[in-house]
Parts: C-alpha cells; sequence; structure tokens
C-alpha cells in the first residue's frame, strides 16, 4: 500500500510521519504542496507543523494550495483515506473537508505534553480503548455548532475525547471524521508514539486502524 | 484605477477568546474600566481594477473566503482615500 506525506511550506512533523507509516509497512513518499496527481496512493496524510507560519489563522492558507484541490476530489471519488494531524486537522477544518473550526487554547497557552484518550469509535480502533499520545498546539479548542455535535456523536464519527479536557475543545472531542469515512483529523500526534525510542507505540495503533480503513 | 481597502475581522459575538480577555482583566486592574474587550485583525492594502464596484466585489469575496473563518469571525470592509 502506498501513502504520501504532503508537505507545506512549514510543516515540521513530516519525517516523524513518513516513519510512523513505513514502520507499518507503507510504502511512503513526500508530496510538495504544488503536486496534484494523487491517484496511486491509498492515503494522504497532512502532518503537523506551522503552514505558512499560521499567521492568517492556522490552516487558512495551505487550503488553497494545489495539492488540497486534488485532496477535494481524492475523497469525493472515495480512492482512499486522508488523515490531518494537528495543523493537518486544521487545515481539514478549513476547507471544509471537515466541518467545524479551532480557537485558541482555553487558557491561551501553548500545550506540550502526553495526554491520555479514551477510545469513542471502537469500530474503527477496535484492538485499543485508552490512548496516550503527545499533543503540540495552541489552536486545539475544537468548536462546532450544536447540530454538527449531535451529528459526530451519532454517528459514531468522534474518533477519541481528552479524559482530561486540556484545550476547552467541546465535548472533550480530539479527533473526528466525516460521514464517509475517508477524512480523519486529530489533534494528538500518533507520529510522536510510533517508533522504538518513543515514550510508548500508541501511535502505530492509531496509523494500523486507520490503515485497516483502507478499502 | 487604483483602490484602497481596509477589512476588519474580528471574533463572532459569544465566541471566547483567552487573549481579549487575559487584557480587559488587566486593564480593569490598571484601574481602566473596560467591558467586552474585542481583539481583531486588520488587513490594509490596494489594489487595481476597473471599477470600484470590481474592487469591492473582488475584496468582499477575498475577505469571506480568505481573510476568515465564517464558522468563527465576521469582517467589515472600508475603501479608503490613499
Amino acid at each position: 500500500m502506498k501513502a504520501a506525506v504532503v508537505v507545506f511550506e512549514g510543516t515540521n512533523c513530516d519525517r516523524e510521519t513518513f516513519q510512523a507509516l513505513k514502520a507499518i509497512n507503507f510504502d511512503v513518499d513526500y508530496i510538495w504542496h504544488n503536486w496534484t496527481s494523487l491517484e496511486n496512493y491509498d492515503m494522504i496524510v497532512l502532518p503537523g507543523g506551522f503552514s505558512y507560519g499560521d499567521y492568517l489563522r492556522p490552516g487558512a492558507i495551505a487550503r488553497f494550495s494545489p495539492v488540497m484541490k486534488s485532496v477535494e476530489s481524492y475523497t469525493m471519488k472515495d480512492r482512499g483515506i486522508v488523515v490531518g494531524i494537528c495543523n493537518g486537522f486544521q487545515i481539514l477544518t478549513e476547507s471544509g473537508l471537515l466541518p467545524g473550526a479551532f480557537l485558541k487554547n482555553k487558557y491561551g497557552n501553548f500545550i506540550c505534553k502526553m495526554v491520555d484518550l479514551e477510545v469513542e469509535n471502537r469500530d474503527i480502533f477496535t484492538d485499543v480503548g485508552k490512548l496516550r499520545l503527545y499533543i503540540a498546539h495552541s489552536d486545539g479548542n475544537y468548536t462546532t455548532d450544536e447540530k454538527t455535535l449531535d451529528l459526530l456523536e451519532r454517528e459514531g464519527r468522534v474518533l477519541f475525547k481528552y479524559t482530561q479536557n486540556p484545550n476547552g475543545s467541546i465535548h472533550s472531542i480530539a479527533g473526528i471524521s466525516n460521514e464517509k469515512f475517508n477524512v480523519f483529523g486529530m489533534m494528538p500526534h500518533p507520529e510522536r508514539s510510533s517508533l522504538p525510542y518513543h515514550e510508548n507505540m500508541d501511535g502505530l495503533k492509531v496509523f494500523e486502524a486507520l490503515k485497516r480503513c483502507v478499502k | 484605477m487604483r483602490y484602497s481597502f481596509v477589512v476588519h475581522v474580528k471574533m463572532n459575538p459569544g465566541v471566547f477568546d483567552p487573549r481579549a480577555s487575559t487584557i480587559e482583566r488587566n486593564l480593569k486592574k490598571m484601574s481602566y474600566p473596560v467591558e467586552d474587550l474585542k481583539i481583531g485583525k486588520t488587513f490594509e492594502f490596494s489594489l487595481n481594477a476597473e471599477s470600484e464596484e470590481k474592487a469591492s466585489f473582488i475584496v468582499k469575496e477575498m475577505a469571506e473566503k480568505v481573510l476568515s473563518n465564517p464558522v468563527l469571525e465576521d469582517f467589515t470592509l472600508e475603501r479608503v482615500e490613499k
């Protein structure tokens, strides 16, 4: 199976994401943000970082890059799955591929720490109940309207929640998917818990579960 | 013709902004009796267009699609003389 790690100006989690995907036997390529041919890939990952400095809003400029136009048609055609991690998640909400938006963390600080997560969707994450993963963000306070929130909860589209809400995120949401379950977004960094020298390997379980979603 | 604009983007009412809240709280500590403090973003720029209507149309589209996020923010645009 082939995976692509998209690199925008200001992406900085691309290398670990590449290694994590390689660890679960993906054939991985880096692709630059002006690349548009995604047909060969089974999974597209938008990694974390600070695309375009987050100067306008996190993800606001990246969403207009040529690769994101192709990501849109890739998901429409249901060619494979798209995973946004941290800044990648923010790019997906800005582009409308996932609902909602991000506010500054409730207490205004940049948070970088290991957090406990409760797995909400056990159909996707069949073999895990709890996860411990790193978060590292200033704008992780996920918000959306009541109607969307209700849909996310009812349709099993909330992937995981923080056990102790670190950033004010509504319903303690840490990750969601779209209704077709081919676009996934999460604030925690599974790639930082994927290699033997990391604190744990919980992230690998996340990538493996997502790999199983590829039809 | 060259036209100049200022676009102001601010958070929708009811959206909590920890930066605004911190500044307001501390201004009060300095005895400035401020309420409902909001922080916004200001974008100033010029552009060439055939007419003022055309220029306003472009700026409005840009403010809606790029400069603001309609889920959280609202904007106003102002034509200015330079």
